[in-house]
């Protein structure tokens, strides 16, 4: 699923142009009036629509409350619920915000029922920000639908999460440490290009869920940023990290070549 | 003939290069991971055994080796290394994620391991063999000090 509701309009260009913005660039002063105003004009036509392109430059300027407050608007007024609020998520996500991703999460999940779409990518979504618990019951509940999975394969996770009582963790037990790992990377302008979940359990290693983070650097200079993670992390201390039970480790993304 | 951790990195380092097939890649970060393992499994026999460890282990397995580490107390092994606490929290979590890494290209067939996965597995394993030399040094220069002021001492 992408996070455009409906192909080849106005709405959809905005959108990927803001949301583009929001995931790798600061645009310019002027460029950021050219959106308002089509956004303004949006908004006569669509109202959920410019709403939504609002809460984006809204978002983009920093101005996180007033993203929220347009965003529960646009919520209201939509006719497209779902997508609209899978994009939310999606943006709750980009801006490194995960605790009101998922009390959003909590508002807005019935939404996305019967709709396996919807819920693959939620699904994806919520266990890159380490809420595992969530993922897993809407991993369940493809499961129940005849739908495959989004976040790996659904056996070794059943496995894991019941080895590692996930049912008495909260999400937050496991998505600290991996929101911290991502905001400390962005404290550093390392650009971070997805996390890979991998649950897993074996007789050998016990029962682990390692979070991989991708990152746009050579594979020397992630693993020094991974060393200085490690650091940091020992002193912020999350119950759950420092007993093994959750890994954290980079991907330095730009292999070397020759 | 016997072969080193080191061998083990050179091995992972020739295979993780552009062109490579997965099954090298794979081959590349397990083989990597081991090289890790065989480094640190004689600094961990000198470690007490952990909370978890089963009476009746008899070598340090993978993850007896991973609760030494989280358990070690610096100052257990030598004195000099009591000042190694960042050492110890980077070295057990690089650990985890190099063995992490491992089991993913060894048991996970389905799931794509790419050419940054490996050469960032082999760069996090060269620095935890950069770890390990540094604890044999301190753990060397200790004993040299002790023989030293044994040696000193009046008969």
């Amino acid at each position: 699923m992408t996070i455009q509701a409906q192909p080849e309009t106005i709405f959809q260009g905005l959108l990927e142009q803001v949301f583009e913005a929001l995931q790798r660039r600061n645009p310019t002063e002027f460029q950021m009036r050219l959106w308002e105003r089509e956004a303004d004009q949006l908004l006569r036509a669509s109202r959920g629509d410019g709403l939504e392109i609002k809460a984006h430059l809204a978002a983009l300027r920093g101005e996180d409350e007033e993203c929220d407050r347009l965003y529960s608007t646009a919520l209201h007024v939509t006719d497209d619920y779902a997508d609209a609020a899978v994009r939310y998520l999606a943006l709750l996500a980009t801006r490194l915000r995960p605790e009101k991703l998922l009390e959003v999460y909590r508002d807005v999940g019935t939404a996305f029922k019967g709709n396996p779409q919807a819920i693959r990518f939620v699904e994806a979504l919520l266990a890159g920000e380490g809420f595992i618990v969530s993922a897993w019951k809407l991993s369940e509940e493809l499961s129940k639908m005849g739908s495959f999975s989004a976040a790996g394969p659904a056996a070794e996770s059943e496995q894991t999460t019941q080895s590692m009582r996930i049912d008495s963790q909260e999400d937050t037990d496991f998505g600290a440490p991996l929101a911290f790992a991502k905001r400390f990377l962005a404290s550093r302008n390392i650009e971070q290009q997805g996390v890979r979940v991998s649950p897993s359990v074996s007789d050998e290693n016990g029962s682990t869920v390692f979070f991989q983070i991708r990152t746009d650097q050579s594979p020397e200079d992630a693993a020094q940023t991974e060393t200085e993670l490690f650091e940091a992390l020992e002193v912020a201390a999350f119950p759950l990290e420092s007993q093994g039970k959750i890994v954290l480790g980079l991907i330095g993304t730009r292999a070397v070549l020759d | 003939m016997a072969i080193s951790e080191q061998d083990l990195v050179d091995f992972a380092s020739n295979a993780a290069k552009a062109g490579a097939l997965e099954t090298e890649l794979r081959a590349a970060i397990s083989r990597a991971y081991y090289a890790a393992f065989h480094a640190l499994v004689p600094f961990a026999g000198k470690l007490p055994k952990s909370r978890v460890c089963p009476p009746s282990l008899e070598h340090v397995n993978h993850r007896e080796l991973r609760e030494r580490l989280i358990e070690w107390r610096t100052d257990a092994v030598s004195p000099r290394l009591k000042s190694m606490i960042a050492t110890k929290s980077t070295l057990s979590r690089a650990l985890e994620a190099a063995c992490n890494a491992r089991i993913i290209a060894d048991y996970r067939i389905g799931n794509e391991v790419s050419l940054a996965e490996a050469q960032t597995q082999i760069a996090r394993v060269k620095g935890i063999l950069r770890q390990v030399k540094q604890i044999q040094a301190e753990i060397d220069r200790d004993r040299l000090d002790d023989s030293a002021v044994n040696s000193a001492e009046p008969a």
